[in-house]
């Protein structure tokens, strides 16, 4: 089979695995080489639904011994199959590179006869780009479940992150559909853990050791294709992020795949509730909240009606209103209407002058949202006070906004 | 009296025309390009002549007495094409020099707000084309990436190239401007579009030899998308039509 027939046959396959980062790696040019890494990442083009491409995405073989019911690769599935030379990989990625097309290459697989096997393939592609093409732009290689600590650890030495899907958020939801055991995928996850722990520790002291994974970890959930609710998800994600130091947990709606009788049937993936759980996400990555403050046992659903930053701020409205000119920064990440890019500037601006209605408007606050929660020098912005909760969540209700095709890139970077 | 200030239009030239306001004291009534010059009735035109040491000096004091994010917000201010940028850098520097380099936190202020605004748009349009730059392979191992940008990001974006791609030769092209940066693999050139990069352009990218990995490239674009999440509203928010003409996928 041709090159061109093989890309079109594992770049699509690849294209379910929602990750696309290129961040967190600043990796210098090899002398004599080509390609760097740029920590804030780079987007080079948004594909037809809305998802950024930074990287080559895609496998390195759709060829699997596995048969997890919600993967288009599944060992029953009747589909042509085949698998890149490694040399196929590395010429594709430099010359996509060289055109400025991509920021890297990320590169998961199948498993092919056996998971040692197929890790030490995509190793090799990451040592061979390093090494003979002087590649110095990002790598995300997939760390393939049941591989070896000793293939995962020479993996991450070539590579700027390395990552495992867990794909769906509990043991008995993975029994139910998969062949797969838990260990399979939480010992290499483990493993790339400790091992960024350990080499960030050893650089400390020498500076020259070779990097492990520069740019972490990263791991991707399905959403909607098991039972589990969103409080378990957002309770798991923040696990993750606190025990495993991951750098990203990525959503992706179950778009289904399969008739298997063991998956729901849905008419279009569940979009929004993926959305929500990007919020949520966002929530406890850069806003301080804690998975327990977004959801609980009470209520196991993020509201589809709002964001979830909107909907704590009703649930604690005893809270509000804080003071624009006062409150510290921490409480004005908690203002719905205020991100962290507002609240930033709000600390900035307000040393040099006392903030009104417009300014805040010029500095990017979602006023429709924020002024329920605010007061400018002791006054509150509304005309009389004390409104019903009823109005304030008018005005919080997002969804009829944006409509049906709501899908803010939130994969961005 | 007021007056209007005439510099050439090259950046040294308005250093030294913003120089040469801010020493006056007096808030000019415009500063111009001698392109965009028009005789005003009332007021005298002072023509600046442009003394590149005079300019780096300014830059130098800039640098020294308002900080390097002054001299950030100013060049990029610039390198935008919004009219009356001059005004604008003249009302930023002057203020700042009043209140001191803090005075660039004044985020609201009618002084400050504009370049920042400006600034920002440039800066996130060179983001932008740092991703979104194409090239294309020409006769003679020539990597050819054209553009039109808004504003003029050619000089900010560079840089990243000759890290990204020190060992290739390459030319980008501002094609609405009429001018470029050449590559030669040790350093930067200033080209203008002229006859010989006509002909580059001219040379369809798939001429007779064909690129087959611009090929691949379109077939990948077109199978990475995820048919039951298409969403063009979000693919145009990140990537505006406008750009599309440049894009390998999308022409």
């Amino acid at each position: 089979m041709d090159i061109e027939k093989k890309l079109q046959i594992l770049g699509a396959a690849a294209k379910y695995d929602v990750s696309c980062s290129s961040s967190g790696s600043r990796r210098p040019t090899p002398k004599g080489g080509t390609g760097n890494g740029v920590s804030a990442g780079i987007c080079h083009s948004w594909a037809d639904d809305g998802r950024c491409v930074s990287l080559l995405k895609t496998l390195f073989t759709n060829v699997c011994i596995h048969d997890c019911a919600y993967c288009v690769n599944r060992r029953s599935n009747d589909i042509p199959r085949t698998a890149f030379t490694v040399d196929e990989i590395c010429e594709l990625t430099m010359e996509f590179y060289r055109r400025n097309y991509i920021e890297g290459l990320f590169l998961s697989s199948g498993v092919m006869r056996n998971a040692d096997y197929t890790m030490e393939r995509l190793a090799l592609v990451a040592k061979k780009l390093r090494e003979e093409y002087r590649f110095g732009g990002y790598i995300h290689l997939k760390a393939i479940p049941g591989a070896s600590r000793e293939l995962i650890r020479q993996a991450g030495l070539h590579a700027d992150r390395i990552s495992v899907n867990i794909e769906l958020p509990t043991e008995k939801s993975l029994l139910l559909l998969t062949d797969k055991k838990k260990d399979d995928i939480m010992l290499p996850m483990g493993e790339i853990s400790s091992a960024i722990v350990e080499n960030r520790d050893e650089r400390k002291h020498l500076r020259s050791a070779p990097r492990f994974a520069p740019a972490g970890s990263s791991t991707q959930l399905i959403v909607g294709a098991t039972p589990e609710n969103d409080h378990q998800i957002v309770r798991l994600s923040e696990g993750l992020y606190n025990r495993f130091g991951l750098k990203r947990v990525y959503y992706s709606a179950f778009v289904p795949v399969s008739s298997d009788n063991r998956l729901p049937a849905l008419a279009t993936p569940p979009l929004l509730r993926e959305h929500r759980l990007y919020q949520a996400d966002w929530l406890m990555r850069y806003y301080g909240f804690t998975a327990g403050e977004i959801l609980d046992d009470r209520t196991p659903f993020l509201d589809e009606e709002m964001d979830p930053k909107s909907a704590w701020a009703l649930r604690n409205i005893h809270l509000f209103p804080i003071d624009i000119q006062t409150a510290p920064y921490e409480t004005l990440l908690r203002v719905p209407g205020i991100g962290v890019r507002s609240a930033q500037r709000i600390v900035i601006a307000r040393r040099h002058t006392r903030l009104g209605y417009d300014d805040l408007k010029k500095i990017g606050v979602v006023m429709k949202r924020a002024k329920h929660f605010l007061t400018v020098g002791g006054r509150t912005l509304l005309p009389g006070s004390g409104r019903p909760l009823r109005l304030i969540r008018r005005d919080l209700i997002t969804r009829a906004m944006l409509g049906p095709s709501l899908q803010l890139n939130l994969f961005a970077a | 009296m007021s007056a209007q200030y005439a510099y050439d239009g090259s950046f040294p030239g308005l250093l030294c025309a913003l120089c040469a306001a801010l020493t006056a004291r007096e808030r000019p009534l415009d500063i111009v390009a001698d392109r965009e010059l028009q005789p005003m009735l009332l007021a005298p035109t002072i023509p600046i002549t442009t003394d590149e040491e005079k300019a780096d000096r300014f830059m130098g004091r800039i640098d020294d007495t308002m900080g390097r994010h002054v001299r950030r917000n100013l060049v990029r201010t610039f390198l935008s094409d919004t009219p009356g940028r001059e005004l604008l850098i003249y009302d930023y520097l002057s203020f700042i020099r009043e209140k001191g380099p803090n005075a660039d936190g004044h985020l609201t202020h009618p002084a400050v707000a504009p370049v920042h605004a400006v600034a920002r748009k440039v800066t996130v349009e060179a983001h932008r084309l740092t991703g979104m730059a194409r090239f294309t392979r020409v006769a003679g191992e020539l990597l050819v990436a054209v553009m039109e940008p808004r504003h003029r990001v050619l000089p900010l974006i560079a840089p990243h190239f000759t890290r990204r791609f020190p060992v290739d030769r390459w030319v980008m092209l501002d094609v609405g401007r009429g001018t470029g940066l050449y590559w030669d693999m040790k350093e930067l050139h200033e080209v203008e579009s002229g006859p010989e990069t006509t002909r580059l352009l001219n040379t369809p990218p798939d001429s007779a030899t064909g690129d087959i990995y611009e090929k691949m490239w379109r077939q990948y674009f077109k199978d990475i998308a995820i048919p039951e999440r298409k969403n063009p509203r979000c693919q145009k928010r990140f990537m505006p039509t406008r750009y599309w003409k440049y894009l390998t996928e999308k022409r």
